[in-house]
């Protein structure tokens, strides 16, 4: 029981971060044209490469965690 | 120089995939070594058309998020000294600025090949040095079959421990002792210069904190992470101010790194430490021989010796990414190996404990 708990938890996870991750490169790639235009910039627009970044580190970073422990990559406790 | 000048190159569908997979693999080296897999990068994307500049930047940029990643995961196993890493870090990145102000002098006096010089140079003489003493330490381990043994202080790391300058000193948990940052500051300062030279700030700053601070060697590659994180964040605004960053690029990078850098940190609760000796010192010997090729095309080039034929520079110059590329990839074999060994014998002690609680 405590097994399928841990599953759907996993998967759940797996799904909230997974969505925004996704959401966040469909956005990047879309927009492509005016992601570079506005990195190009510089100056105080360098806060936009640097948001990102942290955004897909945030989204990204806890989808690839729940993505190992979903297929049974865990760190040894 | 001036960003609008430089071409931000189209996307292809087999440049996001070799971005990825590259980005891949040096995520799990640098999840298990503390770094070390972002070297590669740079001349990669660079082979691709990318501009030099934007190819460092990006590379930057996708190196802090990542290292933020893999310090919070290590932190979760009690691996990181994020004291000793911000302490470390602030140094480093006044190393990076030095750094990068030398890089920029020997490119306004000796052009592009006088700077890839200094980098090759630099690459050959750091890694022959400290990339034999970490092999020979591995070696050594390895011979006298005391792999499994808690690791040893080092003489200089015993009289780091004794040193005591009264208002400069601190307690550094992972080496247990009160360190002086009169000593921390020269190793955050080199791990910062390294960086803004060869991209891998953590070849000198691992095995410093590990020798020279007494950290314990898988708590050193967990700290390094802090400090690239702050390297990176320093050296991403400084090339996002000058509109350097393809965000494009580092979040394609980002997109493969992630994945591999959460798989090497889960490698580590399953290594001996004295894995990440090998792995670091296999990928330093074979960076080092991969640049050692390039260092007479560029001598050439400055006409410090007699000049190449243009085919014979590209062959050398396809040798040394294609060696750089093997060294990657062979670190991440040694990773996922020690992962998957050391799994399999997880699993099967855990099985024979089960076996004898129920045969109780």
């Amino acid at each position: 029981m405590s097994h399928t708990k841990t599953d759907s938890s996993v998967w759940g996870k797996l799904v909230l971060y997974g969505i925004p991750a996704v959401a966040l490169y469909a956005g990047l790639f879309w927009f492509e044209a005016l992601m570079i235009e506005i990195c190009r910039q510089g100056q105080w627009n360098f806060i936009v490469p640097i948001t990102i970044a942290f955004a897909v580190s945030y989204f990204h970073g806890g989808f690839t965690a729940s993505f190992w422990d979903a297929v049974g990559i865990k760190a040894k406790n | 120089m001036d960003a609008s000048s430089l071409n931000f190159i189209d996307l292809t569908l087999t440049n996001i995939a070799f971005l990825l997979f590259v980005g891949f693999v040096g995520g799990l080296v640098s999840g298990f070594i503390g770094s070390g897999g972002a070297f590669v990068l740079t001349p990669a994307m660079m082979s691709m058309g990318v501009p030099g500049i934007v190819a460092v930047a990006s590379n930057i940029c996708h190196k802090f998020p990542k290292a933020l990643v893999g310090a919070i995961k290590r932190a979760k196993y009690g691996q990181v000294d994020v004291k000793l890493g911000l302490i470390l870090g602030a140094s480093a990145e006044a190393g990076v600025l030095y750094g990068a102000d030398i890089q920029q002098g020997i490119k306004e006096r000796l052009g592009d090949a006088g700077s890839n010089l200094y980098v090759s140079a630099a690459f050959v003489v750091v890694l022959g040095i400290v990339g034999t003493w970490v092999l020979l330490d591995a070696w050594k381990l390895y011979r006298t079959g005391t792999t499994n043994e808690e690791e040893r202080l080092t003489r200089l790391a015993k009289w780091v421990h004794q040193l005591h300058i009264p208002g400069t000193m601190f307690y550094c948990k992972s080496a247990k002792a009160h360190i002086s940052w009169l000593v921390t500051i020269p190793i955050g300062f080199a791990t910062g210069m390294l960086a803004a030279t060869i991209a891998v700030g953590g070849f000198v700053g691992v095995p410093a904190m590990h020798y020279v601070l007494g950290v314990p060697s898988l708590m050193a590659t967990a700290s390094e992470l802090v400090i690239a994180f702050v390297m990176g964040l320093g050296g991403t605004i400084k090339y996002g101010w000058g509109g350097f960053v393809d965000i494009r690029l580092a979040m394609i990078i980002l997109a493969g790194s992630l994945f591999g850098i959460q798989l090497g940190a889960i490698g580590t609760t399953y290594v001996k430490p004295f894995m990440v000796k090998v792995v670091m010192g296999v990928i330093m010997a074979l960076v080092l021989f991969s640049r050692g090729f390039v260092i007479p095309v560029y001598l050439s080039e400055l006409g410090w010796i007699a000049p190449m034929a243009t085919e014979t520079a590209q062959l050398l110059k396809n040798i040394s990414l294609g060696i750089m590329l093997f060294a990657l990839v062979s670190g991440a074999a040694i990773v996922l190996h020690a992962l998957f060994s050391g799994m399999r014998e997880h699993q099967m002690q855990h099985g024979m404990l089960e076996e004898s609680a129920v045969a109780d």
